[in-house]
């Protein structure tokens, strides 16, 4: 197998889009987690202001998945805003179907990217990794990619929904 | 003094957000990083399309810093997007001037973009802290927020410029 396409996501892949969301939440054993529909998928990514962008990786029909899928691959991103440089491309996921992995879709998906934010004009591309995910770190060390948690000491914090209402409702 | 408003920016303040931007940077040692400029927040912040939202602290003039600023704090966010939740509010820089320290804006800041988050229906607010700014740490766990690289284990990756370039050209 060796024929597969890069193509932006169009409204009628959101069902193949939370798929694959869910492929990989399972795969870090958080599948219950996602609770996105793909009714916020379509609004939030095909709206007016798309708070995310999204390519997908298709192959023809003769060479369809064990469940019958040709988009076997996606990449989500948007744009941050870095105040010390400016516009930046955040790599949000980045999946591949185990059974599709070794043919190069995984890089051609990169190289896209690459491109997309050198054309828009951004520094750099961030994202995060887990670090305990071995393979996906030596993928991207390989294609220079420089850990910021570990050079300059940065941690992700979150404030949840919860947290935050309580603030909107002191005085 | 204790008087103070907080309003979204607008783009006669793109020159006091930069120099706040260059401020907070002087404080992490970093400040010849910034290489941002005017005209970037303005296309960037106040086009069609902006890449972040700012809320800007005003003092009346007859409060105005040493220098004569009457622009004393921001913070900077934009939205991003979880892939098993949705939209968030992800807050990029917060600060405010020593001198005015003390009074509350800080608070009235989180706040404001807190009420901005439930509003514009994100499901929480992310952020990066120095693992060594145990001020601003203590600052934003006092208002219940989790160290997500502790319990989760995620770190920060970039990818620059120059290997971008080399990936695409490949």
């Amino acid at each position: 197998m060796a024929n597969f396409i890069l193509r932006k996501a169009e409204p009628k892949d959101v069902s193949d889009i939370l798929r694959l969301i869910k492929e990989l939440a399972k795969f870090e054993e958080m599948e219950d987690q996602v609770i996105l529909t793909e009714k916020d998928l379509l609004e939030d990514g095909f709206g007016d202001h798309p708070f995310y962008h999204c390519i997908v990786a298709e192959v023809p029909k003769q060479h369809q998945s064990a469940d019958g899928h040709v988009i076997v691959g996606f990449a989500m991103y948007y744009f941050t805003y870095d105040p010390w440089i400016g516009k930046l491309l955040y790599l949000e996921d980045f999946y591949v179907m185990k059974e599709y992995r070794g043919f190069g879709i995984g890089s051609e998906i990169l190289k896209k990217l690459s491109e997309t934010a050198v054309r828009t004009r951004c520094s750099s591309m961030h994202f995060i990794v887990a670090e305990w995910n071995k393979p996906s770190i030596d993928f991207y060390k390989r294609r220079g990619a420089s850990d910021l948690s570990l050079e300059e000491g940065w941690r992700l914090f979150k404030i949840d929904k919860q947290n935050l209402l309580k603030m909107t409702s002191e005085e | 003094m204790d008087k103070f408003i907080l309003r979204k920016a607008e783009p006669k303040d793109v020159s006091d957000i930069l120099r706040l931007i260059k401020e907070l940077a002087k404080f992490e040692e970093m400040e010849e990083q910034v290489v941002l400029t005017e005209k970037e927040l303005l296309e960037d912040g106040f086009g069609d399309h902006p890449f972040y939202h700012c809320v800007v602290a005003e003092v009346p003039k007859d409060k105005q810093s040493l220098e004569g600023y009457t622009v004393v704090g921001f913070a900077m966010y934009y939205f991003t997007y979880d892939p098993w939740i949705g939209k968030l509010l992800y807050l990029e820089d917060f600060y405010v001037m020593q001198e005015f320290r003390g009074y509350g804006m800080g608070s009235e800041i989180l706040k404001m973009l807190s009420e901005t988050a439930v509003k514009t229906r994100c499901s929480g607010m992310h952020f990066i802290v120095a693992e060594w700014n145990t001020s601003s740490i203590e600052f934003y766990k006092r208002r219940g927020a989790s160290d997500l690289s502790h319990e989760e284990g995620w770190r920060l990756y970039e990818i620059d410029k120059c290997n971008l370039l080399k990936m695409s050209s490949k």
